[in-house]
């Protein structure tokens, strides 16, 4: 309980990767809902309980930077902003295979607005390697129009080291003289 | 709840919950959920429980306890579990109806406390965990439950990172020094994934002393660490090896006086005297007619599809024969732009999709064919007073990387600076700075509005500093192995 203060927020919509990048980045296995299946009756599953992907970077010392999935947007939006309480950085996940994905931004980066305008945001474009368009240029254009300025990567959410480059950019995005 | 005013906290144990319902009530009730509640580490010290009555066995659980503890609870549900004892929060659960429910019980507890009192007309504090509390049954005590609490930290299991490799989007780069970063942290985490064994004598450690050589040892270990390591993009190289592509990429000059970078000649190119030229024009001429461009530079056709984002090559951008047709100069007339009709066109496209072999991400290919083009000169069009603004990132995923280059990246979007300046500030060779610009220059990501470039103004020192340090060292691996 001690330092919940500590972490990095991953939203974006369903399918977008949430789980998979904590997965891909935690020390610990990752905490959520689809492996937890036999903790509740099947039956029951897909209505069951509060969806949170949950994960941890050791850094030593007992210390932790602890990562935390946003769930489901309709279901558990309150959780948004308590989610945001002392986070170091949101890291905004975009499925490059869903309809309208300038509406995900916007939707996202409008949600955590105050968040990302106290801290910082990057923003990873998962699933290009199964849909190519739009583009990373599209999405710089679109980050623009919303007035927001974040790195934007290209990142597959199962492969750590794009989900770490991810995180690099936003640590260097606070503090650009880091480990300097 | 009416007016009623809670004193204190209900102190809650979670009982029977998931990891990640248990995950997120800490969260609640670290945060805003202070106010109704705080958490127990043991059902001894509760004042009620929190349980999730989906859990198999946990409402047999719960009363089991009850009976022992007479301690109230809150269920989590689907279902009204119609029994009088419990506040029942149904799902989705939300903020209020858990408050709702924390304050209803902290009522109750009350309510019996303030009986209690009067009953035993005692002056003595009666604890606020006597909630109807019945006889003991012989031989169950609250502590020595048959259900143990589950744990946030969940015990190791098979990691299933679901690798597919051979994406031919991604730039294939000089991995293999990175290789040693994944080692420490497959030691950090039980992770089961078979892992590429380091081989090579590590150069983030060098056995010299020379500062130039503990210099270049910095630089390797940096672009190590921005750099990743996937199985599709990792190639085995050696140091040796990865010195002469960075060397191809960014030159091999030493520190140049600023005075002397447009002075020098060899240290000035112009892209129009070579083949990035008719590239970038291409790339123009693909986005503004939607139609495949091809240039011709015989005996090689290139393709640009800038729909797909994808450039079609037949050489491979990581080749030393790229790196020569980058930077050889071309003679007028030798490369030719043709925008293709819409047969031509889709015929390209089709190949590009059969072919992956020979489809490159457009960005990534004009990044690595504008380094290579610059080998760490300059363009002739470079103004060393102009102070440049870094408008947008590069894909650091998918580009092929170099020393300092996220760093670079970093400090240029925060305020604009002149190559020299950057140089300077970091304290690092500037042949990498202008590496940076040449590329960022080929992806057009500087920013062009002066207004902007002018509003730039420095923020504020970092928050966090420490932390983010030790976990930028952590990500990339320099402080894991010490
Ligand atoms: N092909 C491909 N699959 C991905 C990529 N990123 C994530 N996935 C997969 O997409 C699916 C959805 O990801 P998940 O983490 O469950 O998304 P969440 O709903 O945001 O938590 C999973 O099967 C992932 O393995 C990617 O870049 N490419
Ligand atoms: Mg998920």
């Amino acid at each position: 309980m001690s330092q919940i203060n500590r972490k990095i927020i991953f939203t974006g919509p369903v399918g977008s990767g949430k789980t998979t990048a904590i997965n891909s980045i935690s020390d610990i296995d990752i905490v959520s809902t689809n492996q937890n299946a036999s903790d509740m009756t099947q039956k029951r599953k897909r209505d069951t309980t509060v969806a949170m992907d949950y994960g941890v970077i050791k850094l030593g010392n007992d210390e932790k930077v602890h990562l935390y999935g946003t769930p489901g947007q309709e279901r558990f939006d309150f959780m948004w902003s308590i989610l945001t309480k002392g986070g170091i950085g949101l890291v905004l996940l975009l499925d490059n295979t869903r309809k309208d994905s300038f509406n995900d931004m916007k939707f996202y980066t409008n949600s955590f607005k105050d968040f990302i305008e106290e801290h910082q945001m990057v923003v990873g474009i998962t699933q290009t390697d199964r849909q190519r368009t739009p583009s990373i240029s599209q999405y710089r254009e679109w980050l623009d129009e919303l007035g927001y300025e974040a790195p934007i990567f290209e990142v597959d959410a199962r492969k750590r080291e794009d989900i770490s480059l991810l995180l690099q950019g936003l640590l260097l995005s606070l503090d650009p003289g880091v480990a300097e | 709840m009416g007016t009623f005013k809670q004193s204190h906290p209900l102190k809650v144990y979670l009982s029977d919950i998931s990891p990640h319902s248990q995950a997120i009530l800490e969260f609640f009730i670290g945060s805003t959920g202070g106010k109704t509640f705080t958490l127990v580490a043991t059902a001894a010290e509760a004042d009620a429980y929190i349980t999730d009555f989906d859990y198999p066995g946990s409402k047999e659980h719960w009363e089991a306890e009850h009976a022992v503890s007479a301690k109230p609870c809150i269920a989590l549900s689907i279902e009204d579990p119609q029994n009088p004892l419990v506040e029942w929060v149904s799902k989705p659960i939300t903020a209020n109806a858990l408050v709702d429910a924390g304050v209803s019980i902290s009522q109750k507890l009350q309510k019996v406390s303030s009986d209690n009192q009067e009953e035993e007309s005692t002056t003595e504090t009666v604890s606020r965990r006597s909630f109807k509390r019945p006889p003991p049954l012989p031989g169950l005590s609250t502590t020595q439950s048959p259900f143990r609490k589950k744990v946030l930290s969940s015990s190791p299991a098979i990691h299933t990172a679901g690798y597919t490799s051979g994406n031919r989007h991604h730039a294939p780069v000089i991995r293999e020094v990175a290789g040693q970063h994944d080692d420490v942290a497959v030691a950090e985490r039980p992770k089961l994934e078979p892992k590429v064994k380091q081989t090579t004598s590590t150069p983030a450690r060098p056995q010299t002393s020379s500062s130039v050589a503990t210099q270049q040892a910095e630089e390797i270990r940096d672009d190590a660490s921005t750099q990743d390591n996937s199985p599709a993009r990792r190639q085995v190289l050696s140091v040796e090896q990865i010195r002469r592509r960075q060397k191809l990429l960014c030159g091999n000059h030493e520190n140049i006086s600023h005075s002397k970078l447009k002075q020098n000649e060899e240290l000035n190119y112009n892209s129009e005297n070579f083949f990035l030229g008719t590239l970038i024009a291409g790339l123009r001429l693909a986005k503004q007619t939607k139609q495949v461009v091809q240039i011709k530079f015989e005996p090689h056709q290139f393709y640009i599809c800038y729909d797909e984002y994808l450039v079609f090559s037949p050489l491979e951008p990581q080749s030393d024969e790229y790196a020569e047709l980058c930077f050889t100069r071309v003679k007028p007339g030798q490369v030719n732009l043709h925008i293709l009709g819409s047969k031509e066109s889709n015929e390209i496209k089709k190949r590009i999709h059969t072919d992956a072999n020979f489809t490159h991400d457009l960005e990534s290919f004009i990044w690595t064919s504008s380094l290579l083009t610059s080998r760490g000169r300059v363009p002739s069009t470079l103004d060393c007073e102009t102070q440049y603004l870094l408008k947008h990132w590069p894909n650091f995923t998918r580009i092929e990387n170099f020393p300092f280059a996220m760093k670079i990246a970093a400090r240029w979007q925060k305020k604009p600076y002149k190559l020299s300046e950057i140089a300077r500030e970091m304290d690092i060779p500037i042949r990498y700075v202008i590496a940076f610009y040449n590329g960022v220059l080929g992806l057009s990501l500087f920013e062009t509005k002066q207004s902007k470039i002018e509003q730039k103004i420095n923020i504020q020192p970092p928050k966090n500093k420490g932390l983010i340090a030790r976990l930028f060292g952590r990500l990339t691996r320099n402080e894991a192995t010490s």
